[in-house]
């Protein structure tokens, strides 16, 4: 029993760890968001002409803040049901009888089985989100590369170097965060794909009676 | 919130909860049932003669049955399965 509970342990800890880490990402994508939309907005407005890469800056800029915003809400209802989870588990006394620890098992299905699609989105997010990002990173980088070498060490030459950096690194964050999603719905899958199963020999139980 | 649970998950934490009698408002609250619902699977169970109905000075209280041990356990046997055989998730 106890080998069971710190297995749940591991799993809550590493879930509650991993939705914390994406609310951190996608506020940092929701900020690098209006810094780049906005500060290619005033490039676009400053030059008087429409080019078509600050465009696609304030785009993805822009689609950034609100994928950022759904993403944020999204993760704190996530994070609601682990910490309930949590308390349940915490509330656990040192040897914990097969109810108690089947009552945690029930918990965390329930909440998966209940945000199984948002897990998916947040996948999906997580990839459509890092692929932006490199992209902007990449853009900033060679633009700050060019500044550099025309304008040699300028503070607009360096401030596209960090931000490009900054840039690249919340993209590679974010493929991070949907592959860990993803291995954690694959094993939550796998449980799932055992129900039928269960739910089958339950129901046989009940009809015995 | 207690997400979305399967009628089975809820019969088991419903008979978990009345190794000591209970009333059904006590049910509904731990088992977070509307009354409807509640009333629905107290029902279904006392009718399968896992839950007692018990009066006591006008005091209804329900009690899980030596019955419902074999369910009970049965349930309790799956799940463990389903987390023993899959693989852990780790950070």
């Amino acid at each position: 029993m106890d080998e069971i509970k710190i297995k749940c342990k591991n799993e809550i800890r590493s879930f509650f760890g991993l939705t914390l880490i994406n609310i951190v990402v996608a506020a940092l994508i929701m900020a690098l968001g209006i810094g780049f939309g906005i500060t290619q907005l005033l490039v676009v407005i400053n030059s008087g002409e429409i080019l078509l890469t600050p465009l696609f800056l304030i785009g993805a800029g822009f689609t950034a803040v609100i994928a950022g915003v759904y993403w944020l809400t999204k993760t704190a209802e996530i994070l609601y049901g682990i910490d309930q989870i949590n308390s349940t588990y915490e509330q656990l006394p040192q040897h914990p009888n097969q109810d108690q620890v089947t009552n945690v098992f029930v918990e965390m299905l329930a909440h998966y089985r209940k945000n199984q699609p948002l897990i998916g989105t947040m996948t999906s997010l997580g990839r459509i989100s890092g692929v932006i990002f490199i992209i902007v990173g990449c853009l900033s980088l060679i633009y700050a590369g060019y500044t550099l070498l025309v304008s040699g060490i300028v503070i607009e030459g360096l401030s596209q170097l960090a931000g490009g950096i900054i840039a690249a690194c919340v993209g590679i964050g974010s493929f991070l965060i949907a592959k860990y999603f993803k291995s954690y719905a694959g094993v939550w899958e796998t449980r799932l794909q055992m129900e039928p199963t269960i739910q089958d020999a339950l129901k046989k139980q009940l009809e015995g009676n | 919130m207690k997400g979305r649970r399967t009628n089975y998950e809820i019969y088991w934490e419903i008979l978990v909860f009345c190794w000591k009698p209970k009333t059904f408002t006590s049910i509904i609250n731990r088992c977070d049932l509307n009354s409807k619902i509640g009333q629905e699977h107290v029902h279904f169970l006392t009718e399968k003669n896992y839950l007692l109905l018990q009066i006591q000075d006008d005091k209804k209280t329900y009690i899980t049955t030596e019955q419902a041990q074999e369910y009970i356990t049965l349930f309790t046997q799956l799940y463990r399965k389903m987390f023993d055989n899959s693989p852990s998730f780790k950070l």
